[in-house]
């Protein structure tokens, strides 16, 4: 009985110095305060190139938070199934792809690179090159120390994308 | 990249930040060459779109293509220009050099809107390097070379040869100024340090008295007083106009060189999308055109357009927002405990903002004060004097004890400051130490009264 008497005590004296459930009251003024201090800016990335490719929407959205001093984070947004979804690598892109695209000359290898780089441009891109080897597109968009990096995009005999994947390291 | 971030902190140095921002008037994509007039709201540019390319024409009121022209365009288009006076577009080709693989000058051909046709002018058997900037003045083609080093090479059209610019060879241009139909030239001879007195050349090549000093200092400093830029100080006012014309001259500008021009890197700072301009292309005294990767933006400098065009519908915001809702949740806890209700006078609310990504879950946190009902961040140690309770007093280490545990709630130590935690007296100072790292202490500087009241609250890096 000693025991669990002192146990009690002992929750007490922690709970006492700690953190502490909100009222509702105060859990809506936070909140009030957080949406106020968080700037969504939003545009619809437009471009010929991607439309060659596909009929979904793709986003760019700069969420800034004040009280993180004011630093900003940028997504690449896309529109599917009447909700938003993040594109964080070129995986998803595939099943968008428009049935008429075909990936089988240097026009539409263009309109892929630029596609590409709108999508996942980390201010990296530099000397871009395009080659073809048999059923594979090789998409450079960099030379970083002395390591191609871009996209393989694997497709079909009639030109249809299977796959795309990013590499930091292309072998050519 | 680490070369562009240094960039632009340099223009943010020079330059200052601008609180309002200039929007691009439109973009166009597949964009790579443009030429203004300097007085009327066309723009023509060449447009590459599948295999081909042609010029079109746009109204930069509306930012519509008006014309798409239909004659053929000559291949490796290097460069292009308008004359004001006639309209007539002129188009500088060139072709690699065999050995070397630089560029030189292959041709130059005019083609007049009005007619949609392209005539070849000159073709180069030489070996001529081609000049990344061209302007034409009247029947002149002038392709500017290194300012200090080489005087331009002058095409006259109507001749359809090459011709001297200025005999004696240390007469240079520093600009050309096609709606004065002139020339602002320098004797490089009369170069003193950083300055150099400027002339006007007119078109039949005669030469006005000086007509100002041209300083081409360029230093670029934290300090803001050290900063210099190249400038103009005019002494005849009725050559004033040289100022814009060598802020509209010298396209493409890139870098540094659009620091040269003052003016022009106001507007270029002044830029929304700062990051993604790779380079400016032409500018006259309403618009400026930029180039990013396979598009270019145009704004108007005259009036800019503060707010952001909207390009999302409200739906498709709310589902924006929808998706940041479901990825990024806040944990609330408030800090309760007697040493912060006796020290201040304020709530205390710690706030972790959680984002889900694929495969992690990354956490942040920060810390919100409630003061009589009014939230607000805690931003600044030094924000704390101000959430003092008025009643508590800071007179003996049973005092001091409470004002660290305060401390120890609102800034938790970690390990390794843990063991450097501690307080002292001295004079009217109490000085509670939080870490200490290569030697040095850091922490609070507390000054009270001789009663005890706290008068200042300070958060110091370095304690003596």
């Amino acid at each position: 009985m000693k025991q669990i008497v002192l146990i009690v005590l002992l929750l007490l004296i922690i709970s006492f110095s700690g953190s502490a459930q909100l009222t509702k009251d105060d859990n809506v003024k936070l909140d009030e305060f957080i949406s106020k201090n968080v700037k969504i800016e939003a545009d619809l990335i437009r471009s010929a190139s991607l439309l060659h490719l596909t009929e979904a929407e793709f986003f760019s959205v700069i969420r800034t938070a004040d009280y993180k001093g004011g630093s900003s984070n940028k997504y690449i947004l896309m529109k599917y199934r009447g909700g938003m979804q993040e594109l964080n690598s070129p995986l998803p892109l595939v099943s968008l792809i428009r049935d008429d695209y075909k990936l089988k000359k240097d026009v539409d290898a263009k309109h892929m690179q630029k596609a590409l780089s709108l999508l996942f441009d980390n201010g990296m891109i530099g000397n871009q090159e395009i080659i073809q080897k048999e059923n594979q597109w090789i998409f450079v968009q960099n030379d970083w120390f002395g390591d191609k990096t871009g996209f393989i995009v694997n497709i079909s005999q009639k030109g249809k994308v299977l796959e795309i994947k990013q590499s930091e390291k292309l072998e050519l | 990249m680490k070369n562009i971030v240094l960039l632009l902190s340099a223009f943010f140095f020079i330059f200052g930040a601008h609180a309002q921002k200039n929007y691009p008037i439109f973009t166009l994509e597949d964009v790579n060459l443009v030429c203004l007039k300097y007085d009327e709201p066309v723009m023509f540019a060449i447009e590459s779109s599948e295999e081909k390319e042609q010029l079109i024409q746009i109204d930069l009121e509306t930012g519509s293509i008006v014309k798409r022209f239909k004659s053929r365009l000559p291949k490796n288009i290097h460069a292009i220009s308008i004359c004001n006076n006639t309209g007539i577009i002129y188009f500088v080709t060139t072709r690699k050099h065999e050995e070397t693989g630089e560029k030189i000058l292959n041709s130059i051909y005019s083609f007049s809107p009005l007619k949609d046709k392209t005539d070849l002018l000159y073709k180069e058997n030489g070996e001529i390097q081609a000049s990344g900037s061209v302007s034409i003045i009247d029947n002149l083609i002038v392709f500017t070379g290194r300012v200090f080093s080489e005087q331009p090479k002058i095409f006259n059209t109507r001749t359809k040869q090459f011709e001297i610019f200025w005999e004696n060879e240390d007469l240079r241009m520093l600009c050309t100024a096609p709606a004065h139909n002139a020339f602002v030239v320098m004797n490089i001879s009369e170069v003193d340090g950083d300055s150099v007195a400027i002339y006007v050349m007119n078109i039949d090549r005669s030469i006005s008295e000086k007509v100002g000093i041209f300083n081409s200092s360029l230093r670029i400093s934290s300090e803001k007083e050290e900063n210099s830029l190249p400038g103009f100080n005019i002494i005849n006012q009725a050559y004033d106009w040289i100022i814009d014309a060598y802020n509209t001259n010298g396209f493409p500008l890139s870098g540094f060189a659009i620091a040269t021009r003052a003016e022009l890197a106001m507007k270029y700072n002044q830029t929304a999308n700062l990051f993604e301009i790779k380079a400016l292309i032409a500018s006259n005294n309403t618009y400026m055109v930029a180039k990013g990767r396979d598009k270019i933006f145009v704004y108007n400098t005259n009036k800019p357009v503060y707010d952001k065009p909207k390009t999302v519908s409200n739906i498709d915001l709310g589902l924006i927002n929808e998706y940041f809702n479901s990825k990024i949740s806040f944990k609330k806890d408030q800090l309760i405990s007697p040493a912060l209700q006796q020290v201040f006078n304020a709530r205390f609310y710690v706030i972790t903002e959680q984002e889900k990504n694929d495969s992690y879950t990354s956490e942040s946190s920060f810390t919100l004060i409630d003061t009589n009902g009014n939230i607000g961040l805690l931003k600044d140690k030094n924000q704390l004097f101000k959430l003092l309770n008025p009643d508590f007093y800071l007179q003996n280490d049973k005092q001091a004890e409470v004002f660290q545990e305060a401390l120890n709630e609102l800034y938790v130590p970690g390990t390794f400051e843990k063991k450097h935690i501690a307080f002292y007296t001295e004079a009217n100072k109490w000085i509670f130490i939080r870490d200490k790292s290569f030697g040095e202490k850091k922490g609070f500087v507390v000054e009270v009264t001789g009663q005890g009241r706290i008068r200042k609250i300070e958060y110091k890096s370095k304690i003596e």
